[in-house]
């Protein structure tokens, strides 16, 4: 093909990430060393709004907590999207069904699952509470999404629980691994555990891989939990970088902070991408050598 | 053959959407006679609406007061009244956005993106002036007279003149008081409202007794509740006089107050932390709460339990500090216009500001939609009598105030508006201490 047909065909995509990805972008970072309070004159402050950002507690708690999102989704989402996918992968009775059960969260916006989770917690109103109090442990009723001590983890239930996207990536790298070497296994005495740690689970690292980098991605551009459940409260205890960034914009009307802390997040963000993909590439070689 | 299908079917899609977006676009162009009210969050852009096909001068008006509440209802029906009055020659149009504080933020953004509304209302504060310096404000300086200017309170006209240029006009202006449901009070062995703060801290041990949460409270979005307890509190310790000339809120009075507040606290409802205005209010008007300081739009929400509530003056430490019986005010709420290019359009802005500002649409607001203003009001006695219980009690405790301050945080300054809710959190869960919770806020305020 020649390089004017490349160019034809390329133009389209890169006149979009222009418009809507790099000069968006390009203007984040400009706006960041502003103040700028979005209705009067700018005023040009150098790199002062980072030196904000970095000293400002509730963004170090931000920091932190969308740290926590990203260990959950690690830690707590993925394993139990890779259990739930080599259970299902053994095609037990009723197997369809039930991954079209988990799969339907997937299906339903953010916002109502939010808000299904938020009664659930509710103090007063909530099923959790009610259930306790009618079985009589009303004593182990407790403010889940107004404690300091429960908050964070109430507000990630829903994400860590609906994990249907992930586990549908993970059957769908599970249908790929030849039937043969699972033939092989049990000719040579390996039972289910050790099939699953041997053979499946080993093959499964590229689609370990994806999940990590879309699950990582939801974690940093998370807001509907936090804002619909927690508000970001109590004392902050809840509030990510998305809802930081929010916050500084809408509510204090500080643009260029609000900026300056989208700079960091994507920053942050392209570093723990471009690190996962690098260990998803390392791995990947490994497996298939 | 499937390829054909899905096709077709896509591009039926796409035709019903197409069709959908087209007819809504109708449904908004279609003005009917009497005034279009949208509930949906529309912007309105003031350089398009200049004349309607029949003539009439199209004005966009954007505000909060929706018409299932009493104060909406009132004002649809002024407007209603203003636009058969002016048939074919002014139209108002009108959208409302029920959430205050997004209200307060699309406004703004409105402003920024040059699609300022016709006419708004918007808290006034102070300590943020973006709106009256962005220079796209109407100055209605010209036109305010001497007739005009008599209509409004003391002092309201002058506060609202920036630099030089009048950009609002005076409307609401109300007290927040100290609603009690008497009946929870007998069970609960209280006779009287307390006069004494200390006789409130006894009296929530009293409703703690039987199982009601004494106060009503919220932290979520502006916390207003809260901050109306925290000024009765501050201005209880520092007097109405120090509270109104503003300055530095890290004074030891103030963390007095955090001190007293930090204390009632741990009297208000489970849910108060992370609530909003309409959690912390339907906890009064279900009576799982005693008390609740509101204004007067409250009256609307208490239709069923209104001969148990009263109305109450605000306690004081009994030091002479404050006068007995004053008020808490919330922040003016004034009308303001987008600067126009078309001087019809100005003037038409200008009938439409002196209606709604008028002797008989004072009445009217205040009588059916319980909205209290800055333009004085005229009530006879039988007027009065005939108000309804609560809002003559209303009328009554707040004519009666000696003194008032403006609710503390309508002069704090955006920052520490937006960090107020975290912190009010923080003090409640013992995050911080009353001392810092001042420090930090008096930091963000600077």
């Amino acid at each position: 093909m020649k390089k004017r047909q490349y160019s034809i065909y390329l133009a389209p995509a890169i006149i979009l990430t222009l418009v809507f990805y790099i000069f968006p972008l390009l203007y984040l970072c400009y706006v960041s060393l502003f103040q700028w309070d979005g209705l009067g004159p700018m005023k040009f402050v150098s790199t002062q709004n980072f030196q904000k950002v970095l000293a400002d507690r509730v963004f170090q708690s931000a920091f932190k907590n969308t740290l926590i999102w990203i260990l959950s989704a690690l830690f707590l989402h993925i394993p139990l999207g890779i259990v739930l996918a080599l259970m299902l992968s053994r095609k037990p009775k009723g197997w369809k069904l039930m991954r079209i059960m988990y799969f339907v969260p997937n299906v339903i916006s953010t916002t109502a699952i939010a808000f299904l989770w938020y009664f659930i917690f509710h103090v007063d109103v909530g099923l959790i509470n009610n259930v306790l109090k009618a079985v009589g442990l009303g004593n182990l009723a407790h403010p889940w999404l107004n404690s300091l001590d429960t908050a964070l983890i109430s507000s990630q239930i829903p994400f860590i629980l609906y994990v249907g996207l992930t586990m549908v990536i993970f059957l769908t790298q599970l249908s790929t691994i030849p039937e043969s070497l699972y033939e092989a296994a049990e000719v040579d005495g390996a039972n289910g555990l050790k099939r699953d740690f041997y053979i499946s689970l080993p093959l499964m690292k590229p689609a370990i891989a994806t999940n990590i980098l879309l699950n990582t991605a939801f974690c940093l551009r998370n807001f509907e939990y936090p804002f619909l459940m927690t508000g970001g409260g109590p004392a902050n205890k809840t509030t990510n970088l998305s809802l930081y960034i929010y916050r500084q914009m809408i509510n204090a009307n500080k643009y260029g902070v609000s900026m300056a802390a989208g700079v960091i997040t994507v920053i942050m963000g392209f570093c723990i991408m471009y690190s996962v993909s690098l260990i998803g590439k390392e791995r990947k070689g490994k497996t298939y050598d | 053959m499937k390829k054909v299908f899905a096709l077709f079917i896509s591009m039926l899609m796409m035709v019903g959407l197409l069709t959908a977006c087209s007819s809504g676009t109708k449904e908004e162009k279609n003005t009917p006679a009497e005034n279009t009210e949208t509930t949906e969050d529309a912007v309105s852009d003031s350089a398009t609406s200049d004349t309607s096909s029949e003539g009439a001068i199209e004005i966009n008006m954007y505000h909060s007061w929706s018409t299932d509440s009493t104060r909406g209802a009132a004002l649809d029906s002024l407007i209603t009244k203003f636009n058969k009055e002016n048939e074919g020659k002014i139209h108002i149009n009108v959208t409302v956005n029920p959430d205050f504080p997004a209200y307060q933020e699309k406004v703004k953004a409105m402003i920024a993106t040059d699609t300022t509304p016709d006419i708004f209302h918007y808290n006034f504060n102070p300590n943020d002036l973006s709106r009256q310096n962005s220079g796209k404000l109407m100055d209605f300086s010209s036109y305010m007279d001497d007739e005009w200017a008599s209509r409004f309170g003391e002092g309201d006209i002058e506060t609202l003149t920036i630099n030089g240029e009048l950009t609002s006009i005076p409307f609401e202006k109300a007290g927040a008081l100290i609603y009690y449901n008497k009946e929870l009070f007998e069970k609960a062995g209280i006779t009287e409202f307390p006069a004494t703060w200390d006789g409130v801290l006894e009296a929530c041990e009293k409703l703690k007794v039987i199982g009601v949460a004494p106060f009503s409270l919220y932290t979520a979005d502006d916390a207003w509740y809260t901050c109306n307890l925290l000024s009765y509190i501050a201005a209880s310790y520092a007097g109405t006089e120090t509270l109104n000339t503003g300055g530095s809120i890290d004074t030891p009075e103030m963390v007095k107050a955090a001190k007293f507040l930090r204390k009632l606290l741990d009297y208000t409802t489970g849910d108060a932390i992370g609530a909003n205005y309409s959690v912390a209010m339907n906890n009064f008007a279900s009576e799982k709460t005693a008390m609740v300081i509101d204004g007067p739009w409250l009256i609307g929400s208490l239709g069923e339990i209104e001969n148990k509530i009263g109305i109450a003056s605000a306690p004081t430490f009994g030091d002479g500090i404050v006068k007995p019986g004053f008020t808490v005010t919330d922040a003016q709420t004034p009308w303001a216009a987008a600067k126009q290019d078309d001087p019809a359009k100005e003037e038409a802005i200008v009938k439409f500001m002196k209606f709604i500002t008028s002797d008989e649409s004072t009445k009217q607001l205040t009588l059916e939609g319980s909205v209290f203003l800055s333009a004085k009001l005229t009530l006879s006695e039988e007027e009065l009598k005939n108000s309804g219980v609560l809002l003559s009690q209303y009328i009554t405790v707040n004519s009666a105030s000696a003194e008032s301050i403006v609710n503390v945080q309508r002069n704090l300054t955006t920052a520490a508006n937006a960090a107020l809710p975290s912190l009010l959190e923080s003090l409640a869960l013992d995050v911080v201490t009353p001392e810092e919770f001042i420090k930090q806020l008096s930091a963000e305020n600077e």
